[in-house]
């Protein structure tokens, strides 16, 4: 097992490698002249070239790169272009609310789904199976962004039973403190995740109970019910771990979504207010961020299904 | 077809919205271009069916041709793909060894990249039009036809009908073109499907966060934007209608989707 | 009620519905199991056997129920009991090994433990200890996870999980029909010696003849879902009642007959439960059916359901003779190969310096168990793979890469057909990569050659039967007119009653085209059937050649008696193998064979026995060679 884990590990740290590469030499490609935009459209050309020259930014791209890459290790994200702030003490006062934001949005999704899904899965073509697999389908088909407008104009505006606007407190636990005023986003968040996530265990405990072991615990005499919580349970969760592992990236663009339309001061807000100032270095920092945490989704995915199920280690 | 009523039902439906976003301004022809203020934001009812919005546009009208633009752009987005993506994973798949291991590694790099930041900062920085939004968002969405293509491909070729082949001497090219491909096709189809329906929803959140087509071209996406400023004013027909053609198209091009993927499961199986 | 009877089963029947299909895949079958007794339920795909087990475990599938008769144990009527009650504790279940058939993420002392906490209601650790002493009672004495064991270690595991209730009766369906033989002949023991220790009984549910003369007390041989004959095993051998039986006896090769007859074989396929006609079920393959055996289903009597039973032993073989040409000069020549897979870091050493020849004509047998490099040398001898030493020679050219002179049939026959080509095109493919012209004319006669009708040209593989699909992958290898045909494991898939009709059909084939062939099975009577010659082997290499007779009449390596020895027919004589192979990553030094051999010594560990020839063409690769037939 430590073998495996260590093997998952040096594997991540090269894919962390690789991202970091590709984000900033695309980001590079996008904006060359960080003098320009710093300084703003009405400074002469020398004036960029001179900035540029003294903040290093006309060296080549992979000496820059190499550069950005020591600042990293040292935990330094560099100092935003157009906030006088550097750029980690950003990120550090908004991670947290997106964090549990997300968080919340995942373990609502997961609570509803796993369940939902295996007994779909149990009374396959049922009434409920038909009917879930109905909404499955409608709520995968709507963007998010409009379920939410749905749920404003319904919930806030027509019945007034929650807020237009998440909560607006600086403290992450907001989801605790503010539940009426983070209802509403935090339902938004997961209701995709819903979908995608009970078709997905529908499909994976389809697959098990059709498994010879299933029927081998039969034969034994168990019920039905035992036969779920003890052999059908663990193993068909072990796909949705994976896949849970793999959608960071779609969970931190349902933040963007999400906090832009209940305007809730997360980093997906954050994101999209550099977005406009053409703050750079943030941009690339989230954007990096972005890629390790799914990095680290991954590797914390494969880690705990190895763990519960032995075959994997062999199979490395 | 038959066996599939779901299938069906996507498919009709599919054809439905293709039909109203092409035929329909043939049966109900609107001024798309001038700017008509005092008509704007009218309720629906006589020469509106779906009511003006702010532009003074006639919505259905718009609809269609929104409709249009969406439906181009998350075809091309979705062909883009597809083909970068089956190249790229056949090339992989058929080459194994060090080079399969370092394109797929390549793939999870590029996958664990939040690939909505980029089409955002892109977007951001250069005006977007159609064309330009297909090409980022099938150059961004390859990867996961490419991991799906490689894996069809690596199954295929130690089927032991590939197998037999080889030993009545079949060439690669021949492998390839007479038993790889026509097998794989399944696969493929059904990621194109999938594909289109997922670029509809991110070209319309693109639109929703301010970074979608700008003026005067309007997908449904921008339009949904648009009417989404709105929506306290009890300006309904702004949002609604434009939402549902999302959300039926969305929901016809997964539930065909769907049903292909399993009916292409069957032929290999004699039993179920 | 009867006392001295355990199990009961009356007029049974049952009907699955899935969608508007309606099957009847258990009609009216009646069974008696006394206590202690073993009986045996054979009888092919979609006879009705395993589903008549699950119908006693209250098991049916989704869609399934009971729709007449009864079941009684003890006296009490099982369908009126809520099955939980009954399942596992009094009546259990060993299900046929897949890699499935245990649950992969828990270690197998909790599962053998759990039918204890259910069923006896004891203590989390009173159940583990119990589950111990079973798993050690069946051979096993560790706790893992399942994918750590081998298949014959996981069939002990079902069978402790199965037993650990010490239940009254014990269904076993299909045991060891995953397994290699040696282990087969192993597990079976294990079984018979728990029934007998425990006054169990047993129901035996196989397709395999042999494991049924040799293990069960009474038989019931099922067809179309009914019994056709049920009788005390010496009986159903030696006063088989009902046709069917008699063809499927007489149609299975055996080691003890005359290789030089053709097969009996049944004509035609079982019929569709779907669809049932009126009429005996097997009236259409019969060749004694009357029109009365078409209208009127035949009643069963006690002892068989037929309207003309037969009286007296099975005379085994059809009417035809092969006329043997002579072999010629040799054709097919393999010298020191030698073949290796990288696994991860290790190296899996498949062939291991393998030699033999085969002459013009003649049929090259090899056998050995799962894992001992047959299907590798398969694949090296087709070009398919290069050795990375020693070479294959054909008619004086070396074979580097495929080539129409060594053609190849596959073992599963639905997997080595393009599911989405037609029957037609699939048959040009040869031709058409080789540019041969002609090709309608060709197709047909070829189908002609396999038998098939030129109606299957427009079908696609699916919409055929096995045995037709098998015919098809005959028909494309030969298409290329080869000199030398490979066969691996040609018959395996196939249905009993399906497999002599191929078997036939190659041998006259071969006779007619002179075609040299080598044929890779581990079932021994199959390649003594098709083979002039044999190699047995171990591990990568071969242990023993020599003439068929030869090798089967008077088998030298400890390894080929065993093997003979472990083959569930007739009498049990001689010592079967012990063990499991160990792995071909690692294999034992000196002789591979010594580590399950009765007869190793020192001088085994050290040095590796050469191929030595005893008398004639018989060569054998041991140091302590067997002088007098199996036994030694």
């Amino acid at each position: 097992m430590a073998k495996y884990v260590l093997h998952r590990l040096a594997v991540s740290a090269l894919v962390m490698l690789g991202i970091s590469a590709v984000v900033y030499f695309m980001l590079h490609l996008v904006s060359e002249s960080p003098g320009r935009i710093v300084l703003g459209q009405r400074v002469s050309p020398e004036a960029v070239a001179a900035f540029n020259h003294q903040h290093g930014f006309d060296r080549p791209v992979v000496v820059q790169y190499l550069d950005y890459l020591k600042q990293l290790l040292h935990g330094d994200l560099g100092r935003s272009y157009k906030l006088n702030e550097n750029v980690s003490t950003l990120i550090a006062q908004n991670a947290g609310r997106s964090a549990m934001l997300s968080l919340a949005g995942l373990v609502l999704a997961l609570a509803i789904a796993v369940p939902l899904g295996i007994l779909q899965a149990v009374r396959r073509n049922g009434l409920l199976d038909r009917a879930a697999t109905a909404v499955s389908y409608m709520l995968y088909a709507t963007p998010s962004f409009l379920l939410g407008l749905v749920l404003i104009a319904v919930f806030s505006q027509q019945a007034g039973l929650f807020p237009a606007e998440a909560s607006q407190s600086h403290s992450p636990w907001a989801v605790f403190t503010d539940p009426r005023g983070m209802t509403l986003p935090v339902i938004t968040l997961a209701a995709g995740s819903v979908a995608v996530f009970a078709q997905h265990q529908r499909s994976s405990a389809l697959d098990q109970l059709g498994q010879d072991y299933i029927r081998v615990a039969r034969a034994k005499g168990l019920r039905e019910r035992q036969i779920l919580t003890r052999h059908l349970l663990r193993n068909a969760c072990m796909p949705l771990i994976t896949l849970v592992g793999t959608l960071v990236p779609t969970v931190l663009a349902g933040n963007v979504i999400v906090e832009s339309l209940f305007n809730y001061p997360g980093l997906g807000l954050l994101f999209l207010n550099s977005l406009q100032r053409e703050d750079y270095p943030l941009l690339l920092a989230y954007t990096l961020m972005g890629g390790f945490l799914t990095v680290a989704g991954n590797f914390l995915a494969d880690v705990m299904v190895a763990a519960a199920d032995r075959r994997i280690e062999v199979g490395k | 077809m038959r066996r599939h009523p779901l299938a069906l039902a996507g498919g009709l439906l599919l054809l439905l919205v293709v039909g109203f976003c092409v035929l329909g301004p043939l049966l109900h022809p609107t001024n798309q271009t001038d700017v008509d203020i005092v008509n704007a934001a009218l309720p629906p009812g006589g020469d509106h069916p779906l009511g003006t919005d702010t532009n003074g546009f006639d919505v259905l009208g718009r609809l269609m041709a929104g409709g249009r633009v969406s439906l181009e752009i998350s075809l091309l987005a979705a062909l883009v793909a597809t083909t970068l993506g089956t190249l790229y994973g056949a090339v992989a798949g058929l080459a194994g060894g060090v080079v399969d291991g370092f394109m797929m590694r390549l793939v999870d790099v590029m996958l664990s990249i939040p690939f909505l930041f980029f089409v955002l900062i892109l977007s951001a920085r250069f005006h977007a039009d159609a064309l330009s939004l297909s090409l980022v968002i099938g150059g961004f969405s390859w990867l996961l036809s490419a991991r799906l293509v490689r894996g069809e491909v690596l199954t295929l070729r130690v089927r032991e009908y590939v197998l037999a082949a080889k030993v009545m001497g079949a060439s690669r090219r021949r492998v390839i073109l007479t038993h790889l491909i026509p097998n794989a096709l399944g696969v493929i189809i059904v990621t194109v499907t999938f594909q289109v329906a997922d670029a509809i929803i991110v070209v319309s959140a693109l639109g929703f966060l301010g970074f979608g087509l700008t003026y005067p071209t309007a997908d449904w996406g921008s339009q949904l934007a648009s009417g989404v400023t709105y929506i306290s004013a009890d300006y309904w027909w702004l949002v609604y209608p434009v939402g549902a053609c999302i959300i039926l198209t969305v929901l016809a091009l997964n539930l065909l989707a769907d049903a292909l993927r399993d009916a292409i499961g069957r032929p290999t199986s004699a039993r179920s | 009620m009867d006392s001295q009877k355990n199990l009961i089963v009356r007029g049974l029947s049952v009907e699955i519905r899935r969608g508007d299909r309606l099957v009847r895949p258990v009609a009216d079958v009646t069974l008696e199991l006394g206590r202690g007794e073993t009986l045996g339920i054979v009888g092919e795909t979609g006879s009705g056997k395993s589903m008549t087990g699950l119908a006693i475990m209250g098991m049916l599938p989704a869609g399934g129920r009971v729709t007449g008769g009864s079941i009684e144990l003890g006296g009490r009527d099982l369908l009126a009991m809520d099955p939980r009650r009954y399942r596992g504790g009094e009546i259990a279940m060993i299900f046929q090994d897949s890699l499935t058939s245990l649950n992969p993420t828990k270690k197998i002392v909790e599962q053998v433990a759990e039918p204890v906490r259910l069923h006896r209601g004891e203590s989390r650790r009173a159940a583990r200890e119990r589950a111990r002493e079973m798993l050690a009672r069946v051979g096993v004495q560790r706790d893992d996870y399942p994918h750590q064991l081998s298949g014959g270690q996981r069939q002990r595991v079902m069978i402790a999980m199965a037993l650990v209730c010490e239940p009254e009766v014990v269904i076993a369906d299909e045991p060891t029909t995953a397994l290699d033989v040696t282990v087969q002949a192993e597990i079976l023991d294990l079984l018979d010696e728990l029934r007998a220790q425990r006054g169990m009984s047993m129901i035996l549910i196989t397709h395999d003849m042999g494991v049924i003369a040799q293990r069960a007390d009474r038989v019931g041989v099922m067809y179309a879902g009914r019994v056709a004959e049920s009788a005390p095993t010496a009986e159903i051998f030696e006063r088989t009642r009902h046709r069917y039986t008699r063809a499927l006896l007489s149609s299975i090769p055996t080691l003890g007959q005359d290789k030089d007859k053709e097969l009996f074989s049944i004509p035609g396929a079982p019929p569709d439960l779907a669809r049932p006609e009126p009429g005996c079920p097997f009236a259409p393959r019969c060749d004694a059916a009357s029109d009365k055996c078409r209208e009127e289903l035949p009643p069963f009597n006690g002892t068989h359901a037929c309207w003309h039973p037969v009286d007296g032993p099975v005379t085994s073989a059809g009417r035809g003779r092969f006329t043997l040409s002579e072999p010629g000069g040799t054709l097919l020549r393999v010298v020191d190969l030698v073949r290796e897979h990288p696994a991860g870091r290790r190296t899996v050493k498949a062939v291991s310096g393998i030699s033999f020849e085969v002459a013009a004509g003649e049929t090259f047998g090899l056998v050995g168990e799962s894992g001992c490099g047959k299907s590798s040398l398969g694949r090296l001898l087709v070009g398919l793979d290069r050795p990375d030493s020693g070479e294959v020679v054909i008619g004086g050219e070396k074979v580097t890469r495929p080539r129409p002179a060594v053609q190849m049939m596959f073992q599963d026959c639905s997997a080595a057909l393009d599911p989405r080509m037609r029957i037609e095109r699939i048959l040009r493919e040869p031709l058409a990569i080789h540019g041969i012209g002609d090709r309608q004319e060709r197709v047909r006669r070829l189908l002609d050659d396999v038998g098939l009708p030129e109606s299957v040209l427009d079908r696609y593989p699916y919409e055929l039967s096995g045995g037709q699909r098998q015919r098809v992958g005959l028909a494309r290898a030969l298409a290329l007119d080869p000199q030398v045909l490979v066969a691996d494991e040609p018959v395996s898939a196939l249905d009993v009653s399906i497999r002599s009709q191929v078997l036939n059909l190659m041998r006259r084939v071969q006779a007619e085209r002179g075609l040299s062939g080598v044929v890779i099975s581990h079932d021994l009577a199959v390649v003594r059937y098709l083979a002039d010659r044999v190699g047995v082997m171990y591990l990568g290499k071969l242990v023993e050649t020599g003439t068929t007779d030869e090798v089967f009449g008077a088998a030298a390596h400890p390894y080929t008696a065993g093997l003979l020895a472990a083959v569930p027919e007739g009498e049990r004589t001689g010592t079967p193998v012990r063990g499991e192979p160990p792995s071909p990553v690692d294999p034992p030094s000196g002789c591979r064979f010594r580590t399950r051999c009765a007869l190793a010594t020192e001088e085994c560990a050290r040095t590796e026995p050469p191929m030595t020839p005893i008398d004639g063409t018989h060569r054998v690769a041991c140091h302590y060679p067997l002088r007098e037939g199996r036994n030694g």
